[in-house]
């Protein structure tokens, strides 16, 4: 914090040895240090303020400490994904990467002599932005510091490794990838950047205001209009989510199989009942809701329907026997929710956001209006090296969906292949690492002198023109 | 169901902060349009010709207010503040005025945007306007360079700058493959196998692509394009919404979804 009025850090030249680098994402962040071309672990800590039933508050990476996640709340210094709430990131900066007060962060980053490799979303408000810079240099006091739009970075690595290709030369270390098209499907929202040699095409970029919390809100309406109410349980449901939401093959079909069917009795409509009542072939599963006390996460386990039938009984006797209390669960002591298709139709929103009367495109449709602006010629290589990542792309089935989607709508001729690294969620944080040990880091980034001489304005300007190498 | 005629229409909503905010007059919001309510009916009574895509204004507004509530993070709108740490209090007062101006700003991106917008369309109505009001005064000199950042991104001024740093003798964007082209065939000139390959932009095709400056927030926003019909699910079960309600049209698929619609189908004021 007094870094900001060391003039001494300020005024060595010195090139900086160790980098932040630090993924700012609106769910988590993802920080670490790197330090002389090594690349450690990143620590992903929550990106929130969080406040559970007993009005305790926890900060960022204190939420593992709490006990009873049901109806806690959040606040966020991330909004729409972009960094708007500086009071409460403040907050969580300084205790997770900068040690408050006499406290040593887990990070202990000392910003007076470390750069900082930020990321953000692109088509960011300039307004936002220099607020962001001047909280980097007057508050915080880095020596250096570059500001990128997050998907650039993933250029950094290893891309034909990732889709398998058969290597016709060795690829020089650490150069960004040529050209490709990442999708960033985050927390607030979808976003497609097509890159040149690491660098953005602009006019490109495309966005669907669909992302992880989107889907976790209509995954909570869906349960509260069916079963019961969860909307001030988002954190369970989006456990909830993760565990068991997929991306549909043959959404017709699996909609088909999961429908209960109408009235009457001929012969299709009981057959159809029966696979209803069985598990429609496994798409149904059993969610059983943490209670906090014996079971702090929630269980994903095929539906049984043995177990609902006697249930059922047991609930309708308990019912005679009490004479009310008819709202009970399905068990004494747990409580099971039956996902039928909420489990595809929530990921469906990504590629068909009108299902929810959203006016705007799916996934696919928004890289074809991305590639719509670009010559053909860069088609073939954009549609050949498709690199998924963010936390919603972790999705069963997500990126063979999207392969098939856009194999229906470019041309023909034009291989497409949609990879996902490894770790969807911290590979633009290992991105940006390898950037900072690129040779030439030093020609992007902005010294705090040079603020100091050039002002915010300026700072912006150089950033938006990318990255030159 | 009757609302006596008053029926909402949509508006870019911005939720109150302190301070004020720039708020755009009108069609700052793309899609905007396509809300405002065309059709005064009741949902029974749609008039003939209308597909199934085709919404009232009362549902239209329900839809808005839904993909509203979707898009909010969190399930209540109440602020966590900051807990208080002890020996922190010192530290507040030494903040350079921007910081403690950022700091202490409460506002949302919707806040935010909306500036952004009204900005933007003073610097297109009149930019020589934006440039006379600027404040004189010294406490307000970075406040007025950020409003030269915010209204000069977007445009295209500064492009030149750009174009400048752009030298003959810069190394191609694109280079080549590695490997040398496979032996000729004599099947290679088959009119039949030829294959077609768009040729790869030029370099000052390329360059002046990157250069292109950022999009604004909504410009990046994926287009909607009315292409194909759009799908109905049933509101109960979540099958395909094949039947109308009566009363208010929400869609079910069949009898039994529609008699769980039926017992809550209650037609509230302003829903």
């Amino acid at each position: 914090m007094a870094g900001g009025r060391k003039q001494k850090a300020a005024a060595a030249p010195s090139r900086p040895q160790t980098t932040l680098v630090l993924d700012n994402g609106a769910w988590t962040l993802k920080a670490g240090l790197v330090r002389d071309g090594a690349v450690p672990e990143p620590r992903v800590i929550p990106n929130c303020l969080a406040r559970d039933r007993s009005k305790k508050i926890y900060v960022a990476s204190e939420l593992e400490r709490c006990r009873d996640l049901s109806e806690i709340q959040f606040r966020r210094p991330v909004e729409k994904g972009y960094l708007v709430n500086w009071e409460a990131q403040k907050e969580i900066w300084d205790q997770e990467l900068f040690g408050d007060g006499g406290k040593a962060g887990p990070l202990k980053c000392d910003p007076g002599d470390t750069r900082l490799i930020l990321t953000e979303q692109p088509n960011a408000l300039p307004v936002l932005q220099t607020n962001c810079d001047q909280i980097v240099f007057e508050e915080y006091g880095f020596s250096s510091y570059y500001r990128g739009i997050g998907p650039t970075f993933n250029a950094y690595h290893d891309l034909q490794s990732l889709f398998r290709t058969p290597k016709d030369a060795p690829t020089a270390a650490n150069v960004p990838a040529e050209i490709m098209l990442v999708v960033d499907a985050g927390f607030s929202h979808t976003t497609v950047t097509p890159l040149l040699g690491g660098r953005p095409l602009h006019s490109a970029i495309r966005r669907i205001d669909i992302g992880g919390k989107f889907l976790t809100n209509y995954m909570a309406r869906l349960i509260s209009l069916r079963h019961f109410d969860m909307r001030n349980d988002l954190y369970i449901v989006n456990e909830m989510k993760e565990a068991a939401c997929y991306v549909s093959a043959d959404f017709k079909a699996d909609l088909e199989r999961t429908w209960k069917g109408t009235r009457g009795g001929d012969d299709s409509n009981n057959k159809r009942r029966d696979d209803y009542l069985s598990g429609a072939g496994g798409i149904v599963k059993d969610y059983v809701l943490p209670d906090f006390h014996t079971r702090h996460k929630g269980i994903l386990r095929d539906y049984d329907p043995a177990r609902h039938t006697k249930a059922k009984k047991l609930a309708a006797a308990a019912a005679a026997a009490g004479g009310g209390g008819g709202g009970g669960g399905v068990g004494a002591e747990e409580d099971v929710l039956t996902l039928r298709n909420e489990r595809f139709a929530v990921p469906e929103l990504i590629f068909r956001p009108s299902d929810v009367g959203m006016r705007q495109p799916g996934l696919a449709d928004a890289i074809q209006q991305s590639l719509h602006e670009l010559p053909v010629g860069l088609w073939p290589g954009l549609l050949a090296n498709i690199v998924v990542v963010g936390g919603t792309s972790l999705f069963d089935g997500f990126i063979q969906r999207l392969q098939r989607e856009l194999v229906q709508l470019v041309p023909d001729d034009c291989i497409v292949r949609v990879a996902r690294p490894a770790d969807p969620i911290t590979n633009t944080w290992y991105g940006a690492a390898n950037m900072a040990n690129h040779a030439n880091i030093e020609k992007v980034v902005v010294t705090k002198q040079e603020y100091e001489e050039h002002g915010s304005a300026w700072i912006a300007r150089r950033f938006a023109t990318g990255l030159l190498t | 169901m009757n609302n006596f005629g008053v029926i909402e229409i949509a508006s870019a909503k911005t939720t109150s902060a302190p301070g004020w905010a720039y708020v755009p007059d009108t069609g700052a919001l793309p899609g905007a349009n396509a809300l405002q309510p065309a059709n005064r009916k009741r949902a029974r009574n749609a008039p003939a010709g209308v597909t199934a895509g085709d919404l009232t204004a009362r549902q239209e507004a329900k839809i808005r207010k839904e993909i509203e509530a979707l898009e909010r993070d969190g399930g209540k709108d109440s602020l966590i503040p900051i807990p208080a740490k002890s020996g922190k209090g010192m530290s507040a007062g030494k903040h350079t005025p921007n910081v403690r101006k950022i700091l202490q700003s409460q506002k949302t991106f919707s806040n935010h945007l909306d500036d952004f917008l009204a900005m933007q369309a003073q610097a297109e109505g009149g930019p020589t306007a934006a440039s006379n009001n600027r404040p004189t005064n010294a406490s307000s000199k970075r406040p007025a360079g950020k409003r030269d950042a915010a209204s000069a991104t977007p445009t295209v001024t500064t492009k030149d700058e750009d174009t400048a740093m752009v030298d003959a003798d810069l190394p191609p964007i694109l280079v080549g493959s590695y490997r040398p082209p496979p032996a000729a065939h004599p099947g290679d000139n088959d009119p039949l196998l030829v294959s077609r390959v768009p040729p790869v932009p030029s370099d000052a095709e390329l360059r002046k692509l990157l250069a292109h400056p950022p999009l604004t927030y909504y410009e990046a926003r994926g287009k909607w394009e009315d292409n194909y019909p759009t799908r109905t699910f049933c509101e109960v079960c979540g099958y395909w919404g094949r039947v109308r309600c009566m009363k208010c049209g929400t869609r079910v698929c069949a009898l039994d979804c529609m008699e769980t619609h039926r017992e809550e189908c209650v037609t509230r004021y302003g829903l």
